[in-house]
């Protein structure tokens, strides 16, 4: 998988190609928790190009939600494909996770 | 109309992952079924095989675990079989679906994700093997089963 790292202005944008699974998740979890380290507090987790997802990666956007809560921080997850999209609702995580169609949407509500 | 039968070799680790997303690649170049049901395919033998590397072995050692795929006109018959301990990964316990974030949790997602897009899944312990079998169902992009059976078997 590869990992874009994109910091603009006062947010962090992950863009996402390939596929987030057991094997590809720690990598993803290391780069979320070293840019909060270094101060980042709005996340944006861009899926456009993201063809594949696995509870691994549930368990990587889980996480920094709730990392991110304690600081007070926001994450947004935007541009999910269909069977990404589908991930999520079905394990229920479209209930407590700000997701939305596109980038600009993401930019805007942070 | 002859069955197209696949065996896969793969070892208890995850690096071998990659065998499996490639055979499904190759099957879903091949055959024509959607995307999508490549992806749901893919996430429950993900699911599956994370769990026996997690829990069907004890000794920390490499062992085979065998991938057996069955291609029928509307469906896929998938065997995942291990020599490890006694272990039934539909077992585990349904995640908390309503729990706020605080309280959510990962555990049990797995199992929960290989149940929902399998369209049937079983577990035996026959003479010391873990098997877990899996039928996935061809459809169309759109979800529905109205598709075409896949073409040329032969």
């Amino acid at each position: 998988m590869q990992i874009d790292l994109d910091n603009r202005e006062n947010v962090s944008v992950f863009n996402l190609k390939g596929r987030l699974d057991s094997n590809t998740s720690p990598e993803l979890e290391e780069v979320i928790a070293s840019q909060i380290e270094n101060g980042s507090s709005s996340l944006i987790i861009n899926f456009e190009n993201l063809d594949y997802i696995s509870s691994a990666g549930l368990r990587v956007i889980l996480k920094t939600t709730k990392d991110l809560k304690r600081r007070e921080g926001k994450l947004m997850l935007c541009a999910m494909q269909d069977y990404v999209k589908e991930v999520f609702e079905i394990a229920g995580f479209d209930t407590f996770l700000p997701i939305v169609p596109t980038m600009d949407e993401a930019i805007s509500s942070l | 109309m002859p069955e197209k039968k696949l065996t896969f070799k793969l070892k208890n680790r995850l690096a071998d992952l990659e065998k499996i997303s490639g055979a499904l690649e190759s099957l879903h170049q091949e055959l024509g079924f959607s995307n999508r049901c490549k992806c749901e395919t893919n996430l429950v033998l993900e699911e599956l095989f994370t769990n026996i590397i997690s829990y069907a072995y004890r000794d920390g050692g490499d062992h085979e675990v065998l991938l057996r795929i069955r291609i029928e006109p509307n469906e896929m018959y998938i065997e995942i079989e291990d020599d490890g301990v006694p272990f039934d990964p539909l077992s585990a316990n349904p995640p908390c679906l309503e729990a706020d974030i605080e309280k959510r949790d990962v555990g049990g997602l797995g199992v929960f994700f290989a149940r929902k897009f399998a369209d049937q899944i079983s577990y035996e312990r026959v003479r010391e093997k873990n098997i877990v079998k899996i039928t996935k169902r061809f459809h169309n992009d759109h979800g529905s089963e109205n598709c075409p059976p896949v073409a040329n078997l032969g």
